[in-house]
C-alpha cells in the first residue's frame, strides 16, 4: 500500500463556475470537448496514470464544489465534507476565464480558500500553477483580461507558473497538465495522502454520530 | 434491554456499510478486469446496497458506488462495452441509485425527534450534492443524447422527484436538472419539465426554478443567433408563458411579488429571445394586470419593486419610448402602483426619454405619455398633502417641464395639435403644477409661431389650422390660467414675451392686448419693490424694440411705462427707470423713431430724480449721495450726442460735467473708489474720442475735461 | 494659465430641456478654474450641475432665475484681469454694444460678460472685450432668431487672454478663437 501511496499526485482545480475546470480536465484525460454548459454537482474527479521522469504516477484531479449557484436560496456552503477533499493535495491549479474580469479578480480569493482549507504546511511554497482559459472565444476578441495582467499577478504571489489555454482546440492543455505533474511531484507530502475510499466512511461515521444521537 | 437493541442495530449496519464498501471495491476491480459484462456486476452491486437502510450510510455507500463506477459505466467508445444496450444500462444504473439515494434522503426527513427537526434539515442540506451527484453523471454519459433523455432520463428523474414529495429535495433537485443538462435539451423538453412544476409541493420555491430556467435560456438565446430558430420551433415562449400561469394558478398561496417575479423573468426571456414580438410583452404585461387586478392595491415593497423592473425592462430593451407607448398593457400595470413608486416610474419613463433623445411626434402620443405619467401631472386620489416633499415636487414638475421640451413635430399642424393636447393635461394639474409647465408651453407654442412666421407666405387663407393667430389665443388663455396661482411675475413676463412675438407677426391689436395683460399684472399684482424694478426693465426693454405700433397705441404704451417708472419706491431706481425711457424715443433704427426733445425731456427729468436723491441722501446720512446716478446720466448724454440728437449738446455735457466735479469736491462727498473710477473712465472715454479725430473729434472738440 | 467657462442663458427647463450632449460631454470637472453666469439658469438643477463642474462659481440674475439671491452685477479679479457679469436685461436698448459700454465703464472691468440676446458677440471695446457668451442651450429668444447653442471659455495667462468660442452648429462643435492683449492704460485702470 505504501508504494501505491507515493504514486498517487493529487491536485486541486479550483476557479469560477463556468470558467471551465471539468472542459479542461475532460480535455486532457479523454480528448473531448463539449460546448454544452452543464454544471458540476459536489466533487468531481478524474484520474490520469502519467510518467513522469520515467516514473508512473496516478494523476487525481479534483473539482470541488463550489455551490455559488446553490446558494442563492441562502443554505450553506457543504462545508464539512469540502475540507476533508482539500487535504493532502500536492498542487492546486487555479482557473479563470480570460473573458470574464470577475473570474480573473476571484483569482486571489480562491487562492486564499484554498489555503485556509488545507492548510499546507509551507503556504509560501506550496505550489500553484494559474490557468488562463477560453482564449479560443471570439478570435480572442472578447478577451478582457490581458496575458502581461496575469502575469504580473502570477509574479507578485511568488512567481506561480501561468498558461493561456483552450479546453475546445486544445491548445496548451497538455503542456499546463506536464506542468501541474512537475509541481506536484515537487511538493513532498507532509501527511499521510487522503484515499477516497477511507475518506467517505470516515465522513459518514462522524455524521452518523451526531445524526442518530448514539452517545451511549 | 432497549441500549441492547441500538446497539445492536448500530453494529449491524457498520458491518453492513463495511461490508458493502469491500464488495463495492471488489466489484470495481472485477469489471475492470473484464471478466464479467459490467452490467451484471452494476446490477448486482445496486442490489447489495438495498441492504443498507441506515438513510447516512447508504447515501455515502451508494455515493462511492456512483463515484467508482463512474469511469466504469459502459458508454460510447468506452472500453467496457458501448452499445445501445449497455449504454441503456448504464443509464438504468444511475437512475435506480438516484431513486434509491433520494428515497434514502428523504427518509432522513421522517427520522428522529421533531425536536431536532431543523438541526436534521440543515444536515440533510449538507448532503444533497450526494443525491444529485446522480445527474452529474448522468449528464456526462454521452451515450444520453436527446433521445434517451426526453424517453427515459428525464421522465424517470421528474418522477422521482415529484412524488417524493418532499420540499427540500424537489427545489434541489429541479434546480439540478435544469443546471446539469444542456440548454438544447432542455428546450426540447420544456413541456415535459414544465409540466412537473405545478405537481410540486406548494412550499416550493417555483419561481426560483423557473427563474434559473429562464435564465439559463436567455443566456442560450444570446449565446449565438444559431440558436434563436430553435426557440421558435419548439414554441418556448408559450410553453414558458403557459406554464407560469398555471404554477400562478396552481398555488394560490404564492405571494404577490413571487408571482410578478415569475412574470419578470418571463418578461426578461422574451425581450431577449423575440426582442421583434411587441405583442409578447404586452402578452406578460396583460398577465401580469390580471393577476394584480384581483388584489388589492399593492403595498408590499418586495412586489413593487417587482413591478418597476417589469415596467423598466421595456424601456431598457427598446430605449425608446415610443415603443412602450405601443403596449397597451403598460399603464393598466403603472395603475397598480402606489402613487410613490407611479411616480418614480414616470420619471424613470421621463428620463428615458432624455437620455435616447426621443421625440415624442403625435398627440395621440402625447396623449398616452402623459396618461403614463399621470402621477406626476395631477393629483392622484388619497394622496396625502403633507406627505409631499417641496424638493422632490419641484424635481418632479422639472423634469415634467423638461419633457415638454421633447413632444415635436416637424409639421405645424401636428405641432399643434400637440400643443392643444399638452395644454388640456396640463390645465388639470391644478396651481401647484402650473408655474413649472406653462412656461414651457408657452416656449414651444412662440417657437412654433416663430416657425410659420419664418416660412411666410405658406399660412394664408382661413381654414389653414395652424395661424399664429390661432396661436396667439390660445396663448393668451394659457398665461391667464397663472392668475389661479396667482404668479403674476411670471405671467408678465410671458406676456411681454408674446407681445414681442405678436409684434414680429405683425399683429398689432395682438401686441398690444399682450401689454395692456402685463401692465395690468403690473398695475394690480407686482407689489414688491424690487420686482417692480425688474418688471419696468423690461416693459421698457421689450417696448423699445417693437416697431409695429401706431401713434395713439405707442403714446398710450410709453406714456404709462415712463409713468411707472417715475414711481418706483427708491429714488435711484426711478432715476435709472427713466433714463432708459429714454431710450423709447429713440431708436437706433432707420425706421426708428427719433423724437430728440422727448429723450431729452426723460433725462431731464432723470436730473430731477438725482439731485433729490442726492439732497435726500445729504439729509438722511450726511454724506455722499448717489453721484453715480449723475456720471450714469452723463454716459446717457454721451451716448444720445454721439447718435446725432440735436437736443443733446457739447455745453450740456460740459455743463454736467463741472456738476459731477462740483458734487465731488464738495464737503460731504467722501469720494467712493468705484465711483472715482467710473467717472474717470467716463473721462478717458470722452478724452479718447477726441483724439480719434474726424467727425466724432470734432463734435467732441468743444468739451474741455 | 486660468481657464475660465464663461456661459448664460440655459433656460432650463422653460425653453430647453438639457445642456447640449456634445457640451455635456466636453465639461468635465477638474478642468476649469472659475465658472461665470450671466443668470437664466434657471433652476438650482442646473446650478448644482455647474458647481459639480467646478466649485468656484459667479452668477448674476436673469429675469427668469428662481434663486432671488444672485446679485445684478458681479466684479471679480481673475490674475491681471478684471471681470463684470451681469445678465443684461437691466441694460436697454438690450444688447447695444454703446450702453454696454456704459456699464463696463461703471464697473470699471477689462473684459464685460453678459448675456440676454442669446447670441455670441464679442468686441474689442476701448481697449477692453465685452463678450456675450450666447446660451449654452440655444434656447428660443424674442431678440436672436436662429439660436445656436454657445459658450466661451477664456485662457487668462499674464496679460493675455484667448477667447474661445464653442457653438453647436448642426450637431458639430465649432471652435472659433479671439486673442486679446491688455495694454498698459486699461491695466492702469484695473489697478485702481
Amino acid at each position: 500500500m505504501a508504494s501505491r501511496r507515493r504514486m498517487l499526485l493529487k491536485v486541486i482545480i479550483l476557479g469560477d463556475s463556468g470558467v471551465g475546470k471539468t472542459s479542461l480536465m475532460n480535455q486532457y484525460v479523454n480528448k473531448k470537448f463539449s460546448n454544452q454548459y452543464k454544471a458540476t454537482i459536489g466533487a468531481d474527479f478524474l484520474t490520469k496514470e502519467i510518467q513522469v521522469e520515467d516514473r508512473l504516477f496516478t494523476l487525481q484531479m479534483l473539482i470541488l464544489p463550489f455551490l455559488q449557484i446553490w446558494d442563492t436560496a441562502g443554505q450553506e456552503r457543504f462545508q464539512s465534507l469540502g475540507v476533508a477533499f482539500y487535504r493532502g493535495a500536492d498542487c492546486c491549479v487555479l482557473v479563470y476565464d480570460v473573458n470574464v474580469v470577475k473570474s480573473f479578480d476571484n483569482l486571489n480569493n480562491w487562492r486564499e480558500e484554498f489555503l485556509i482549507q488545507a492548510s499546507p504546511s509551507d503556504p509560501e511554497n506550496f505550489p500553484f500553477v494559474v490557468l488562463g482559459n477560453k482564449i479560443d472565444v471570439d478570435g480572442g476578441n472578447s478577451r478582457v483580461v490581458s496575458e502581461k495582467k496575469a502575469k504580473a499577478w502570477c509574479a507578485s504571489k511568488g512567481n506561480i507558473p501561468y498558461f493561456e489555454t483552450s479546453a475546445k482546440e486544445g491548445i496548451n492543455v497538455e503542456a499546463a497538465f506536464e506542468c501541474i505533474a512537475k509541481n506536484a511531484l515537487k511538493n513532498e507530502p507532509e501527511e499521510e495522502i487522503y484515499l477516497p475510499d477511507t475518506v467517505d466512511m470516515a465522513g459518514s461515521s462522524r455524521l452518523q454520530s451526531s445524526s442518530s444521537g448514539c452517545e451511549c | 434491554m432497549r441500549l441492547r437493541e441500538d446497539a445492536r442495530s448500530l453494529i449491524f449496519t457498520n458491518l453492513c456499510s463495511m461490508l458493502g464498501t469491500f464488495f463495492l471495491g471488489l466489484g470495481s476491480v472485477y469489471i475492470k478486469s473484464k471478466e464479467a459484462p459490467a452490467k451484471d456486476i452494476l446490477k448486482d452491486l445496486v442490489e447489495m446496497c438495498r441492504g443498507i437502510q441506515h438513510p447516512v450510510r447508504g447515501l455515502f455507500l451508494r455515493n462511492y458506488l456512483c463515484q467508482i463506477s463512474r469511469d466504469k459505466l459502459p458508454d460510447i467508445g468506452s472500453e467496457y462495452g458501448g452499445d445501445g444496450d449497455s449504454i441503456n444500462d448504464a443509464v438504468e444504473f444511475v437512475l435506480q441509485n438516484f431513486t434509491e439515494m433520494n428515497k434514502l434522503w428523504v427518509r432522513m426527513h421522517h427520522q428522529g425527534p421533531i425536536r431536532e427537526k431543523e438541526k436534521r434539515e440543515k444536515e440533510r442540506s449538507e448532503l444533497r450534492d450526494l443525491v444529485g451527484k446522480n445527474l452529474h453523471v448522468l449528464s456526462q454519459i454521452d451515450g444520453v443524447d436527446l433521445d434517451m433523455y426526453r424517453d427515459t432520463v428525464l421522465p424517470r428523474a421528474l418522477e422521482q422527484v415529484v412524488n417524493c414529495k418532499d420540499d427540500l429535495a424537489q427545489h434541489y433537485l429541479m434546480d439540478c436538472i435544469i443546471q446539469v443538462f444542456p440548454d438544447e435539451y432542455h428546450l426540447q423538453t420544456l413541456e415535459t419539465l414544465l409540466g412537473a412544476c405545478p405537481q410540486l409541493q406548494p412550499n416550493v420555491d417555483i419561481k426560483m426554478v423557473l427563474s434559473q430556467l429562464m435564465d439559463r435560456l436567455s443566456n442560450y438565446a444570446a449565446s449565438s443567433t444559431e440558436v434563436l430558430p430553435e426557440f421558435l420551433q419548439v414554441g418556448a415562449f408559450a410553453k414558458l408563458s403557459n406554464a407560469i400561469g398555471k404554477v400562478i394558478d396552481s398555488q394560490p398561496e404564492m405571494p404577490v411579488f413571487g408571482s410578478i417575479t415569475l412574470y419578470v423573468s418571463l418578461l426578461t426571456f422574451t425581450l431577449r429571445v423575440h426582442p421583434d414580438r411587441l405583442d409578447y410583452v404586452d402578452q406578460v404585461l396583460a398577465a401580469c394586470v390580471k393577476k394584480l387586478s384581483c388584489l388589492p392595491r399593492i403595498e408590499d415593497k418586495k412586489a413593487t419593486k417587482q413591478i418597476v423592473a417589469l415596467l423598466s425592462a421595456p424601456i431598457e430593451k427598446y430605449n425608446d419610448i415610443d415603443t412602450a407607448l405601443k403596449l397597451s398593457n403598460y399603464p393598466r400595470v403603472m395603475d397598480h402602483l402606489d402613487n410613490a413608486t407611479n411616480k418614480v416610474m414616470a420619471v424613470v419613463i421621463i428620463q428615458s426619454i432624455m437620455k435616447n433623445n426621443t421625440y415624442i411626434s403625435t398627440s395621440d402620443k402625447v396623449d398616452a405619455l402623459f396618461e403614463l405619467i399621470k402621477g406626476l401631472i395631477r393629483d392622484m386620489e388619497d394622496t396625502d398633502d403633507e406627505e409631499l416633499d417641496e424638493d422632490d415636487f419641484k424635481e418632479e414638475q422639472n423634469s415634467v417641464a423638461r419633457l415638454i421640451h421633447m413632444l415635436y413635430n416637424d409639421d405645424p399642424e401636428e405641432m399643434l395639435k400637440i400643443i392643444y393636447a399638452v395644454r388640456k393635461h396640463i390645465l388639470l394639474g391644478g396651481h401647484k403644477r402650473l408655474v413649472f409647465t406653462v412656461p414651457p408651453l408657452v416656449f414651444s407654442a412662440l417657437k412654433l409661431v416663430r416657425r410659420l412666421h419664418c416660412q411666410e407666405g405658406d399660412v394664408i387663407g382661413e381654414d389653414v389650422p395652424a395661424t399664429p393667430k390661432k396661436i396667439f389665443q390660445l396663448l393668451h388663455q394659457t398665461v391667464e390660467a397663472l392668475s389661479v396661482v396667482p404668479s403674476p411675475e411670471l405671467a408678465l413676463r410671458l406676456y411681454l414675451q408674446c407681445a414681442e412675438a405678436a409684434n414680429d407677426c405683425d399683429l398689432e391689436p395682438v401686441a398690444y392686448a399682450f401689454f395692456t395683460q402685463a401692465f395690468v399684472l403690473y398695475e394690480e399684482e407686482v407689489a414688491d419693490s424690487k420686482a417692480q424694478v425688474t418688471a419696468i426693465h423690461l416693459i421698457i426693454g421689450t417696448l423699445q424694440r417693437m416697431n409695429i405700433f401706431g401713434v395713439e397705441n405707442r403714446d398710450t404704451l410709453t406714456h404709462k411705462a415712463t409713468g411707472y417708472s417715475a414711481k418706483l419706491l427708491k429714488k435711484p431706481d426711478q432715476c435709472r427707470a427713466v433714463y432708459a425711457c429714454s431710450h423709447l424715443f429713440w431708436v437706433d433704427d432707420q425706421d426708428g423713431i427719433k423724437d430728440g426733445e422727448r429723450v431729452l425731456l426723460c433725462l431731464k427729468r432723470a436730473l430731477r430724480i438725482a439731485n433729490a436723491a442726492q439732497q435726500m441722501a445729504n439729509v438722511t446720512r450726511g454724506s455722499s449721495g448717489p453721484v453715480t446716478l449723475f456720471v450714469e446720466i452723463l454716459n446717457k448724454y454721451i451716448y444720445f450726442f454721439e447718435k446725432g440728437n440735436p437736443q443733446i449738446t457739447s455745453s450740456a455735457i460740459q455743463g454736467l460735467i463741472e456738476l459731477i466735479m462740483t458734487e465731488m469736491q464738495s464737503d460731504n462727498s467722501l469720494s467712493e473708489p468705484s465711483m472715482d473710477a467710473f467717472f474717470s473712465s467716463t473721462l478717458r472715454y470722452i478724452q479718447f474720442q477726441k483724439q480719434k479725430g474726424g467727425v466724432m473729434g470734432e463734435k467732441y472738440e468743444p468739451v474741455k475735461v | 494659465m486660468v481657464l475660465v467657462l464663461a456661459l448664460g442663458d440655459l433656460h432650463i427647463p422653460h425653453r430647453a430641456s438639457d445642456l447640449p450632449a456634445k457640451f455635456k460631454a466636453m465639461l468635465v470637472p477638474g478642468k476649469i478654474q472659475h465658472i461665470i453666469c450671466t443668470g437664466n439658469l434657471c433652476i438650482k438643477e442646473v446650478h448644482d450641475y455647474l458647481k459639480s463642474l467646478c466649485p468656484d462659481l459667479h452668477i448674476t440674475r436673469g429675469e427668469y432665475d428662481e434663486d432671488a439671491r444672485y446679485p445684478e452685477t458681479k466684479t471679480l479679479t481673475i490674475g491681471q484681469f478684471k471681470l463684470g457679469l451681469c445678465h443684461g436685461h437691466q441694460v436697454i436698448p438690450w444688447g447695444d454694444l454703446d450702453s454696454l459700454a456704459m456699464l463696463q465703464r461703471q464697473l470699471d472691468v477689462d473684459i464685460l460678460v453678459t448675456g440676454h440676446t442669446h447670441q455670441f458677440k464679442a468686441y474689442k471695446h476701448e481697449g477692453g472685450v465685452v463678450i456675450n457668451p450666447g446660451s449654452a442651450t440655444g434656447a428660443h429668444s424674442s431678440i436672436t432668431y436662429e439660436v445656436n447653442p454657445s459658450f466661451v471659455l477664456m485662457d487668462i495667462d499674464g496679460l493675455r487672454v484667448v477667447v474661445y468660442v464653442y457653438e453647436l452648429i448642426d450637431g458639430e462643435v465649432k471652435v472659433d478663437k479671439i486673442d486679446f492683449k491688455k495694454t498698459a492704460t486699461s491695466a492702469a485702470a484695473a489697478a485702481h
